[in-house]
């Protein structure tokens, strides 16, 4: 497999050259390479993009909850909502709405509001679903 | 140049691999970044869901204090796994019909929504003085968050009312600068009785026998536990670690050449009489005292969120400041230059049986009694006793008195006040007032105010103990 690379140049007499196969090897090495860099890169920016849509979900639903926190302080009940906004450069669409309560013989438990917020990551079409009951004062 | 070229010759793949090699492992290192990265951020869905159930739990736990024992058989959601299946044989079922929460009973697990794919929570009540601790913990997959409530009680009345009496006639004397309301000219009330036996549900009873109940039961078993001992005197900080959870004797602690500091979230239980006294600061805080005979602070002493219960006299001397809240089951004497503080509360409960007693119905004494110099932030509360609360003529008071008895007030209050009625006490009463001392009363034909009474602003910022009034959550910690 060794060659020598002839020159007119006496200084460049001996050395040696790279062959076809060699050549052949790195490119295929390099392309193998390249592939999984490619793929490793798009892994991790997948997981950014995943970080991201979650903190920023759970964001607008933290955000959603305290405000029924606070309107509770003032007997205001919960109606249900429906709005986007824009966290980062991310579009995400709230919805909260009121999950109808338990009923009984006694009819429904008024000073429970149980609801639900949905908070969707409209470039990732992501939703994250989450749960709550909301008490009022008597 | 040529001679490099010859030293580096067939060495393209091995310089072709080892770059590849770099740039898989810098790859490698930064997905791991974000993995690393990314983990708890995965989590913190999960994490607020847990959040919202321990929140739930608490709201849930105040509905059940409220009195409402879940009356339902919740609806199950299609997503439940319990859905399609047989509730007779599900072990949860019990839960479901019947829920019920007391303090020290132990965690109860709650089913919070429809649909049980959101989680869970467990709920647990417990004493912590006049107030109670709601603890919520919250679970969703391996997630848990804790939410502790801090449970009072609420008096609610109208923004510029300042009294409330039994009787229908408006107090003569004195002055006040608010309305006056007669709680007899509630629709349905009947006219006869305390406020507590006509309906209005402020005393809840049941609450308070349960209070009074454990605090009897931690007496009882400190008392079997060990055999009756001597007087423990503390006089150094050093001593203060060696005070035993349960002192059979009686406990005094000194401080007449340094200052004491004691500072524990402890509970001590004292099976005689407990004593501060002494010339240098004395200062106690986060401690629950259960004193079996009489709590006497004077001096210099300050506490600070202490809890006491005595089932005697408790009595705040010379320049002390408490800050805290007091149960006792005799009297209390406040006076000299003594400071109730930070919204204190102090409650004197006269039990039912001690008031069949031949000699207590003879009683004219106050069960509280304010004096000289002193003054209050918080909340008084006399139940149970025909001559409830007596303010001094020099004493300032800010925040709300509540009596089912009759109330003295010579002094300045700025909040409200509830009694069954006003009275002057100067008549015949002279010298210095002492906790017991029985003064001579005349009978009373109508309401006499001798102090002022003023609106308080912030005045929904005092609270109550949580067997008074409707329970209301006064403190709210998230974990």
């Amino acid at each position: 497999m060794k060659h020598t690379f002839r020159s007119s140049h006496p200084r460049i007499k001996g050395l040696r050259g790279l062959t076809v196969l060699e050549v052949l090897i790195a490119v295929v090495v390099l392309s193998l390479t390249s592939a999984s860099i490619v793929h490793l890169i798009t892994a991790a920016d997948r997981l950014r993009g995943r970080r991201i849509s979650a903190s920023h979900a759970v964001m607008a639903a933290h955000n959603e909850a305290e405000l029924v926190r606070k309107n509770a302080l003032y007997y205001d009940r919960a109606r249900d909502t429906l709005y986007e906004v824009i966290i980062g450069a991310t579009p995400f669409e709230v919805v909260r709405r009121e999950v109808a309560p338990p009923h009984g013989v006694l009819g429904p438990a008024t000073s429970l509001q149980e609801m639900e917020i949905l908070v969707t990551d409209k470039r990732r079409n992501r939703t994250f679903t989450f749960r709550g009951v909301q008490g009022y004062p008597p | 140049m040529f001679s490099g070229i010859r030293r580096c010759s067939g060495a393209a793949l091995p310089v072709v691999v080892f770059f590849a090699a770099f740039a898989l492992i810098t790859a490698s290192v930064y997905i791991q970044h974000q993995r690393i990265l990314t983990l708890p951020a995965l989590k913190e869905p999960a994490s607020f869901q847990a959040l919202l159930n321990a929140r739930s739990g608490v709201w849930k736990g105040m509905e059940l204090l409220a009195g409402a024992q879940l009356d339902t058989i919740e609806t199950l959601d299609t997503r439940d796994r319990r859905f399609g299946g047989d509730l007779f044989v599900d072990s949860t079922v019990d839960t479901l019909l019947s829920t019920k929460l007391s303090a020290g009973g132990g965690p109860v697990p709650l089913s919070i929504y429809s649909c049980d794919s959101f989680g869970g929570c467990e709920v647990g009540l417990e004493y912590a003085g006049a107030t109670q601790i709601l603890k919520s913990v919250g679970n969703y997959r391996e997630t848990m968050r804790h939410v502790t409530a801090r449970i009072g009680g609420k008096v609610f009345g109208g923004p510029d009312t300042v009294l409330y009496l039994q009787s229908a006639s408006k107090p003569t004397g004195g002055r006040i600068e608010g309305e006056f309301r007669s709680t007899a000219a509630h629709p349905g009330a009947p006219e006869k009785g305390s406020p507590r036996q006509r309906g209005l549900r402020l005393v809840r009873e049941k609450e308070l026998r349960e209070l009074l109940s454990d605090y009897d039961r931690a007496l009882g078993q400190a008392a079997e536990s060990t055999v009756a001992g001597t007087r423990l005197l503390i006089r150094d900080s050093e001593e203060l670690s060696t005070i035993p959870d349960i002192v059979t004797g009686d406990l005094f602690l000194h401080s007449s050449f340094e200052g004491l500091s004691w500072e524990s979230g402890r509970t001590v239980v004292v099976l005689g009489d407990l004593q501060c006294t002494g010339n240098a600061p004395l200062f106690i805080r986060g401690l629950r005292l259960i004193v079996n005979g009489s709590a006497q602070f004077f001096d210099k002493t300050v506490l600070r969120d202490v809890s006491v219960f005595t089932r005697s006299k408790f009595v705040l001397g010379g320049e002390v400041q408490f800050g805290g809240d007091a149960l006792s089951l005799s009297d209390v004497l406040v006076y000299e230059k003594a400071f109730v503080r930070d919204r204190g509360t102090i409650t004197v409960v006269k039990r039912e049986s001690r008031s069949k007693r031949g000699t207590d119905t003879a009683r004219t004494s106050y069960q509280i009694d304010i004096a000289d110099r002193a003054r209050v932030d918080g909340s008084l509360i006399a139940l149970g006793g025909a001559q409830g609360i007596r303010i001094g003529p020099n004493v300032a008071v800010r925040g709300l008195m509540w009596a089912d008895g009759a109330v003295c007030h010579q002094g300045v209050l700025q909040g409200a006040l509830w009694a069954k009625m006003l009275v002057d006490c100067r008549t015949g009463a002279v010298g210095s007032p002492k906790a017991g001392v029985k003064q001579v009363t005349t009978v009373v034909t109508e309401n006499t105010l001798v102090g002022t009474i003023r609106k308080l602003g912030s005045f929904d910022d005092y609270r109550l103990p949580f067997f008074l009034g409707q329970p209301c959550i006064v403190g709210w910690v998230e974990q």
